[in-house]
């Protein structure tokens, strides 16, 4: 645990980061865009023996890459899965991963998969059935696990630790480094009605290894993280205040969904230096409000791929 | 459910109870959930929960139409929506990943095929279970593990004996020209449904990106048998044999698609 503690503590600050998505494929291997690094899906390269994985092999040979997976389930009370743990300890292995993040949620249980980011009661128990979790999960991946804060939509009854004190607590059991993604905490402190300063304030600032930016729907009555679209300056002041806090982590922008051309993706993070040391709006970016029923939290674009897109060769009678 | 606050309920308890009502189709008992669910100023307990079970099912209907476009195209995306809805029901994702959420969908239609108890089987019914199958094959063959270390035959003047088929060739024999379809459909062509007729195609896989060759039936029936000899010598004796084909027309005929798939890239050097 000290030294799971001790590698968090000296993890690199790898820069402005961008989410290596498909759409994005073939413009970085034409352009080799100067991106500082690249975050990948870990479950959308762990099985890939196809064009995938080609792309990420290349694109980890000349980028540093930091792995972010969606299916580990830390919280749910069905077993861990080792067959993917191992696929993921694999992948770490070949892609030389700077370090393995997850989210403080569950996905299903009874071998079910929701593919969401299902929210965990925060109390004495799943504190310590977690924080077990974490610990296996560390020994077996022989590296310390870093943690994100989902964005949640609801908050359980049985909830008695505010989710900043929580993800406290982890990292002090367990020796855990933190994802801490601002949005969602804007997004979360909405829904659930907490103060999102409070939350950046009472982290363990010394942990966050790495920080997400992104872009969210607000409906009225509810924010949905949409990742769909430019960060609004809420979050941006949110980003400026953990930045100071931290001394500053590998910062990484998610586009999910409408996912425009890889050089606005990269524009948008590159915004960040205007706001690391101080808080300069060249334009007011408000909430954006979509009358849309189908908005999805945690889109799939970057979890499926589009393979009816990837046709290269097709050919006529012959 | 019994929930008697401020007893904890224990975390199993609870995520079962939210699963149930994240994933399940029906309504559910909503007086157990303002014990579970904390209502906010602005929403109820069950407007909080419904968040989750929207974007479950948004979420996983986009996944199905990314991995079903020509067939959500040929029932209609409301149809397409309805059938992924009772699916999800029927076979929730148990995969980590979502490249597996459609793989079991060829065999859901084929138990729910409308016309299950009636004598006469309708065409139509059996071309969207073919295309549901032959799409997923793409979406299992354009990520598959296998070798694409290879030379491909560039050169016509090779001798047959040093030919090979790529390490990934599918072939297929259909009741409709679901390759045909499938190529329009995925490129916005609007094609009609067809109407029953053979058709043979082979999907391959070349430096890492999907071809589509429609075939003829002796075609279809070479290929068959050169993947599984390897040997061009026996599948053209076997051709012979099998369809009573007069030997120099058939040479002569192999000659014809040994140039033309060589320049398509269809063959590895052995
Ligand atoms: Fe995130």
């Amino acid at each position: 645990m000290k030294n799971n503690k001790e590698h968090i503590q000296n993890l690199p600050n790898l820069g402005l980061g961008v989410g290596l998505r498909g759409e994005h494929f073939n413009h970085i291997l034409e352009h080799r865009p100067k991106v500082d690094w690249f975050e990948i899906i870990s479950e959308n390269f762990m099985d890939s023996g196809g064009r995938p994985r080609y792309v990420l092999d290349q694109i980890a040979e000349q980028y540093p890459v930091v792995m972010h997976g969606v299916s580990m389930s830390i919280g749910s009370t069905d077993p861990l899965n080792f067959d993917y743990l191992k696929k993921l300890k694999q992948l770490a292995i070949d892609t030389k991963a700077k370090w393995i993040s997850d989210h403080l949620c569950w996905t299903g249980i009874n071998h079910i998969n929701s593919h969401d980011l299902l929210p965990v009661p925060l109390n004495e128990e799943s504190l310590a059935h977690i924080s077990k979790r974490i610990n296996t999960v560390q020994d077996f991946l022989e590296q310390p696990l870093v943690i994100e804060n989902p964005s949640t939509y609801l908050t359980f009854q049985d909830s008695t630790i505010a989710e900043w004190d929580f993800l406290t607590y982890l990292t002090e059991e367990t020796g855990c480094g933190l994802l801490l993604d601002v949005n969602n905490v804007y997004v979360s402190a909405f829904n659930n009605e907490f103060d999102p300063v409070e939350y950046i304030e009472n982290i363990p600032h010394d942990r966050v290894v790495q920080m997400h930016l992104a872009g969210h729907q607000n409906q009225g009555d509810y924010i949905i993280d949409t990742h769909d679209g430019p960060v609004i300056d809420e979050v941006w002041k949110l980003f400026h205040l953990a930045w100071k806090r931290t001394g500053g982590t590998s910062a990484l922008l998610e586009w999910d969904g409408n996912i425009p051309e890889f050089e606005v993706c990269h524009e948008e993070i590159l915004k960040a230096k205007q706001f690391m040391d101080t808080l300069v709006f060249e334009e007011v970016k408000n909430d954006r409000k979509q009358e849309n029923s189908r908005l999805v939290s945690n889109p799939i674009d970057f979890m499926v791929n589009p393979v009816s897109k990837e046709f290269e060769i097709t050919y006529g009678d012959r | 459910m019994e929930i008697d606050k401020p007893v904890q309920i224990e975390l199993d308890t609870i995520y079962g109870w939210m699963q149930s009502h994240v994933i399940s189709r029906h309504p559910w008992d909503i007086q157990s959930l303002e014990k579970v669910v904390k209502p906010s100023s602005k929403l109820s307990a069950q407007q909080h929960l419904s968040i989750y079970r929207r974007s479950y099912f948004s979420r996983l209907r986009e996944c199905m139409l990314v991995q079903f476009p020509a067939l959500s195209y040929a029932l209609g995306r409301d149809l397409f929506i309805q059938f992924t809805d009772i699916y999800l029901a029927q076979y929730p994702s148990q995969s980590y990943t979502l490249a597996d959420l459609g793989q079991h969908f060829e065999h859901f239609l084929e138990e729910n095929r409308p016309d299950k108890y009636q004598e006469q089987k309708e065409w139509w019914v059996d071309f969207m279970i073919q295309l549901a199958n032959f799409e997923f094959q793409v979406n299992i063959k354009f990520d598959e593990i296998a070798d694409e270390n290879y030379h491909l035959v560039k050169d016509i003047s090779i001798k047959d004996d040093h030919l090979n088929v790529l390490p990934i060739c599918e072939l297929y024999a259909h009741d409709f020209p679901i390759s045909i379809f499938y190529k329009e459909a995925i490129n916005d062509k609007s094609p009609e449904q067809p109407l029953p007729q053979k058709s043979y195609s082979a999907l391959i896989r070349r430096n890492y990106r999907l071809g589509i060759f429609e075939l003829q039936p002796l075609q279809y029936h070479f290929l068959k048998v050169l993947k599984e000899t390897n040997s061009v010598k026996e599948s053209l004796s076997r051709l012979c044999s099998e369809f009573d084909l007069d030997q120099n027309e058939l040479m002569a005929t192999w000659s014809i698609w040994k140039e033309a798939w060589i320049e398509e890239g269809f063959f590895i050097k052995k």
